[in-house]
């Protein structure tokens, strides 16, 4: 069970089905003006070790599985969307958030995703639109040791606007971030009180060459006050900024993404200042529309010595990785990854084999 | 009986080049986005045209537009993919989910029976397809927004 619901008292547990039972029996319907979607993207993943360190907190072999269940409803200028994931360590409202067209932007209102870079705001908990099985570390999750502010709860504001062909894209977000207990813990709208979080702020700006088309270059930066509760820590003040973009010409498609992350550990002995740079970039390249090859670099550095990164072990500074992805019927596949990881304590081996979907 | 058959040959060319061509002028394809010819709407940019049918919301002329698409023919939608979407059927789909699972709001409609189509399209205010031209043709009810492709000029 994960530590959040943990946090979360029966009562809210219970909200959640509700909300999210009512969800899957009317989104799809679409009555006179208000119409919606819903979407099941199960998945089951066997993830095989080797190499671990005899005190690793590793496991040789892991099993995971889960369904993410995402609904939505349009009602005129207002759109309403939920995402709520069931997985072998419990359940997890991921976003539910109200949103307000107008014309080509948007307020958001409640808890979605940061807009830190590409990958963390294109593919949420969908794993079946993402072509590879793991996400590059430094946009891990919070629950999955992530070390930057994933979900924030609050406001966001995006839109585009239009020159000729092209659109210069941006979002802002501004809220509450997660605060610091072992994991990174994020916070939770049903159960508000529980937590002791504090503001995080994010600005992503972006071109995109072709309007709405999948190529986008983009700078973010991001800002956020996590307080801590153990290891001695008060509060850590974290700023993250960099580059990333996403260039699509058939048959290939490259998502990169660059980070310098500053944090000042502040404590009752005083503060410690560090920063650190992360990177990723991974390739793909569709043989045809079933098979898909795909491969990953992800690198740190100034890494070793990092204040902030030491209170996440488990965290993969370095991983070189390569797959492949066969989309077998409609809205299914099986994917394929093999990689070598790094993190602060652990050199190891991983393969791993994922079947997902959607429905 | 013709003396001269040397001089008929080229005049029979002629008339089977003229009957070819016209011909070809019968078959000429072209794709053209449409809506009722009650709408208000007079044209339809490619940005707009893609933009609706990657499921944004777009109001032009205070009217909300409305995606149609158009399945019947798999060339047709081949060719709108090419024109208007500048993507494979594959990764269009896959845009239209992540955009939805990220913003929110519906996919458009599939339509494989040409017939049920243009019943919609006619009584869905705003909405928006695309079809052959000779399509259109055969439905004073409709009226053509843009010419998207033409096999005269592709």
């Amino acid at each position: 069970m994960s530590l959040k619901i943990l946090h979360m008292n029966d009562k809210a547990n219970l909200l959640y089905e509700l909300i999210f039972l009512v969800s899957i029996f009317f989104a799809p319907v679409s009555r006179g003006e208000v119409s919606g979607e819903l979407f099941l993207f199960p998945k089951v993943t066997a993830i095989f070790r080797s190499d671990l360190e005899n005190a690793s907190a590793l496991e040789n072999d892991d099993y995971k599985y889960g369904v993410d269940i995402f609904a939505t409803y349009e009602y005129r200028d207002f759109r309403v969307l939920g995402e709520y994931l069931l997985t072998e360590d419990g359940p997890d409202l991921e976003r539910i958030i109200l949103g307000w067209v107008v014309s080509d932007h948007t307020f958001w209102i409640g808890r979605n995703h940061t807009p830190i870079e590409y990958w963390n705001t294109q593919f949420h908990h969908g794993s079946y639109l993402e072509t590879s099985i793991s996400r590059p570390a430094i946009v891990d999750y919070e629950h999955d040791v992530g070390i930057l502010p994933m979900h924030t709860g609050g406001l966001l504001l995006e839109g585009v606007f239009k020159r000729g062909e092209q659109g210069f894209g941006y979002s802002w977000s501004i809220g509450v971030g997660p605060e610091y207990e072992e994991i990174l813990e994020e916070w939770h709208p049903l159960s508000p009180e529980t937590g002791n979080q504090d503001i995080t702020t994010t600005l992503n700006l972006y071109l995109e060459p072709v309007l709405y088309a999948p190529t986008r270059y983009g700078l973010f930066v991001n800002y956020t006050e996590i307080p801590a509760k153990s290891r001695g820590l008060d509060e850590i003040k974290q700023i993250s900024s960099g580059i990333y973009g996403n260039w699509k010409s058939q048959p290939w498609r490259l998502i990169g993404s660059s980070f310098f992350i500053h944090n000042r550990l502040e404590s009752s002995n005083g503060a410690r200042e560090d920063e650190f740079f992360s990177a990723y970039i991974q390739a793909e390249y569709s043989i045809s529309d079933k098979w898909i090859l795909f491969g990953r670099l992800e690198a740190s550095i100034g890494d070793e010595d990092d204040a902030y990164l030491a209170l996440f072990p488990e965290f993969i500074n370095e991983r070189i990785m390569g797959g492949i992805r066969v989309n077998i019927i409609h809205h299914n596949a099986l994917k394929l990854e093999f990689s070598r990881n790094r993190t602060s304590d652990d050199v190891y081996g991983q393969f791993m084999l994922q079947w997902d979907a959607m429905f | 009986m013709n003396k001269h058959p040397g001089k008929i040959i080229p005049i029979v060319i002629c008339l089977c080049l003229i009957f070819v061509d016209g011909m070809a002028q019968t078959t000429q394809h072209s794709l053209l986005l449409v809506c009722s010819a009650d709408s208000s709407l007079s044209s339809l940019s490619i940005t707009d045209a893609r933009k609706i049918f990657l499921g944004i919301p777009t109001v032009l002329d205070d009217v909300r537009l409305v995606p149609l698409l158009n399945t019947s023919d798999t060339l047709l939608a081949e060719v709108f993919l090419q024109k208007i979407i500048f993507m494979s059927r594959r990764d269009y789909e896959q845009q239209l989910l992540s955009r939805v699972f990220r913003l929110g709001g519906k996919r458009p409609p599939e339509y494989e029976n040409i017939s049920e189509l243009i019943d919609v399209l006619l009584n869905t205010p705003g909405s928006i397809s695309f079809m052959w031209s000779d399509q259109v043709a055969d439905h004073k009810d409709l009226k053509s927004l843009r010419v998207v492709w033409s096999n005269s000029n592709n």
